[in-house]
Formats: C-alpha cells, sequence, structure tokens
C-alpha cells in the first residue's frame, strides 16, 4: 500500500504491436483513447505486449501521432485543428486504412474526422470511383444497374468525378 | 512526413460498417448515385436508417446534416443539394418537412414569375420520387415568418398579407388554405380533419 502515493505521479507505458511485428512504447494514459485498449488495460492485459493484429505499421504511426496530438494538454484547439486538417489530407487509401483502425481500435473521434473525410472526398465520384476506392466489385446485372440509375437520373447529373483520390 | 503518400489499401473491400459510417456523412445526391455500387450499397441506402436518420431530423423542424454522433448543425445544406438550390436559395430560406417532403417557401413578397427559386413561392420535394425541387400552385404574394409548424399532414406557417394570417400546406393534396386569424381554430380543425380522413399517403417512398 506504501507504493500506491507514488502511483499518482508514475507514468504507466503500454507496448503496442502492429501486424508488421513492429512494437510502439506508448503513455498509458494516451493509448486508452482507444477503448479496445482501455478495456484490455482494465482486464489486465497490458502487463505485456498488446498485439494489434488488424492494424499495420505506416496506419500505427498515424494513429498515435493522432492520439498524442488530442490527449497533450499543452496543444490548444488552433494547433489540433491544424492539425487534424493535415491529417486528413493524406491519400484516401491511408485514411480508409486509419477508418478501419480506428473502427477496430474504437477511437470515435478519429473514426468520425475520417469518415467525414471520406466522405468529403467521394461525395461528387462516379460510382465506378466508388467501387474502385472501396474495393468492392459489383454485383449487379448492366440491366439491373441501368434500372437503378434511370430512379434517380438527377443524381448522375454535373461534373462528376472520376478520380480515384 | 515520415510515410509514404501511395500506402496501398489491403486486398478485403472495406467492411459494411464502416461504408455505413461514410455514407451516413453524404448529401443525398451522392447516396442516390452511390444506390448502383453494388447491392449491399442499394439495400443500405433504400431500407436502412441513413435516408430515416435525415428524416427525422427534418420532421423535428430543425434541418442537421446527419452528423449525429458529432451533433453539428448544418442548416438546409444537405437537403438543398438535392438539385443545387443552394446556389438559387435565398440566403435564410425557409423550409419545412412532412413524411419525406420538403416545402420551401420564399422568402418575401414576389410573384412567381422568373426561375430563380429564390423568387418563386412554393417549391416542394418528394424524397425518393421528385428528380428536382418542382413549384406547386401557390397562393398570393405574401411575407412568410419562421418556424412553421408541422402537424397532422399539414403545415402552418404565420404570414403577413394585409393582415396577419396563417397558411395551411396540405401536404398530401398540395393546396393552400389561408386561415385569418379570427377563425383560425375552426378552419385548421377542418383541414385536420379532412387529412386525417384520408388513408392513402402518397408522399412517403
Amino acid at each position: 500500500m506504501a507504493e500506491a502515493s507514488s502511483s499518482i505521479t508514475e507514468k504507466f507505458f503500454l507496448t503496442l504491436k502492429s501486424s508488421d511485428g513492429d512494437e510502439f512504447v506508448l503513455e498509458e494514459s494516451i493509448a486508452i483513447q482507444s477503448i479496445t485498449i482501455k478495456n484490455m488495460v482494465e482486464d489486465g492485459c497490458s502487463s505485456s505486449v498488446i498485439p494489434l493484429s488488424k492494424v499495420d505499421t505506416e496506419t500505427l504511426i498515424k494513429v498515435i501521432e493522432y492520439m498524442k496530438m488530442h490527449s497533450s494538454t499543452s496543444s490548444n484547439e488552433e494547433e489540433i485543428e491544424n492539425f487534424d486538417k493535415k491529417f486528413v489530407s493524406n491519400s484516401i487509401n491511408t485514411i480508409l486504412n486509419i477508418l478501419e483502425a480506428a473502427n477496430f481500435l474504437d477511437i470515435n473521434n478519429l473514426l468520425e474526422l475520417c469518415a467525414e473525410a471520406v466522405a468529403n472526398r467521394i461525395k461528387n465520384k462516379t460510382p465506378e470511383a466508388v467501387r474502385k476506392i472501396f474495393n468492392i466489385t459489383s454485383d449487379f446485372t448492366p440491366e439491373e444497374e441501368a434500372e437503378i440509375r434511370n430512379e434517380t437520373p438527377w443524381a448522375f447529373e454535373g461534373n462528376l468525378d472520376h478520380s480515384l483520390d | 512526413m515520415e510515410t509514404k503518400l501511395n500506402s496501398a489499401r489491403k486486398e478485403t473491400s472495406i467492411p459494411q460498417e464502416i461504408i455505413f459510417e461514410i455514407f451516413s456523412r453524404l448529401p443525398a445526391k451522392s447516396l442516390m448515385r452511390f444506390k448502383c455500387v453494388s447491392k449491399f450499397c442499394n439495400s443500405l441506402l433504400s431500407e436502412s436508417d441513413i435516408i430515416m436518420e435525415q428524416n427525422s431530423f427534418c420532421a423535428r423542424g430543425r434541418f442537421y446534416t446527419q452528423l449525429s454522433k458529432r451533433k453539428k448543425k448544418a442548416p438546409l445544406l444537405q437537403i438543398e443539394r438535392f438539385d443545387e438550390l443552394y446556389d438559387h436559395a435565398p440566403v435564410n430560406p425557409r423550409l419545412d418537412c412532412v413524411n419525406s417532403l420538403f416545402c420551401f417557401w420564399g422568402l418575401s413578397v414576389v410573384h412567381p414569375a422568373t426561375f430563380n427559386p429564390s423568387t418563386r413561392q412554393h417549391w416542394v420535394f418528394t424524397l425518393g420520387i421528385d428528380e428536382s425541387w418542382r413549384e406547386i400552385e401557390s397562393i398570393f404574394p405574401y411575407i412568410t415568418y419562421s418556424p412553421g409548424v408541422c402537424t397532422s399532414g399539414i403545415i402552418y406557417r404565420l404570414i403577413y398579407r394585409y393582415d396577419s394570417a396563417i397558411a395551411a400546406f396540405d401536404v398530401k393534396s398540395e393546396k393552400f388554405k389561408l386561415v385569418t386569424l379570427w377563425d383560425a381554430p375552426s378552419v385548421a380543425a377542418k383541414c385536420t380533419r379532412k387529412y386525417t380522413r384520408s388513408s392513402s399517403n402518397k408522399v412517403i417512398r
């Protein structure tokens, strides 16, 4: 019980391991922005390395960058806003990877930031571009697709964006 | 930037719950277009809460975007993008909604003569049916006050024409009635009874 008083100022660190096998040491107070990690810590699973099998190294670096910026008491609102703006200017593939990681790690702010960013990027795109970006293969017959298009021809008007980023 | 820009996507397609998260932040025009991306997207956008979510926001007389989690307000923008009405609409357009039907009210005393929506009086948009805002038969030039009240399929709105009055717009028949204020309760009651007697509801998809 004597050690309890010293733990107030003591920093705890966690080790996160990406799917590529790279390990990252992170302060617990920062890492528990992820509800998934927080639950693991509370369940006592954090004494050893936390394996994040669904998050690759590149994505994990980004996620950690984000968590550090958003947990830091020294960063002010304007700094965070600028960081977020720059953050979502990454390629759409990078953002989608981060979005998946945010979903798995249960970091709500990050999920919202990325979902909104992707929505902004794809809102003027063609269905074909969206398929390629999301890696979806159409399971419609050409006739079925034409029928759906004909339901709302106005949705296909205007300058649509064919690019994949 | 210590990381490469062109990171590759994994071979697997995006999980469905993530597609939902993204789609729920899109304007209606994009949603309608992305129905033909795949059968999953079609059913997601035809039956899911995404469209409903937009409606429910409108039904409360306020116009949020569907960014529900962040509780961000973006009045009207999502709806106006149906047909770029935003480019033409007045700064503060009056919009009401009943059962997926949006009614756009002109802002000031104007005559329904030109194409600019801001100078027309009544425009409606039936979600999922109309291709764009269409003009309907309107009553007289008048000044509207905000906000309106929607109940039992009728939108009531205080207006000013010679004297204060209430304009009642029956969403089903798309007809207007002018209710002078001293007679307001009885006429309004008639309007409402008339509506509730008819059973069909064409405005819902």
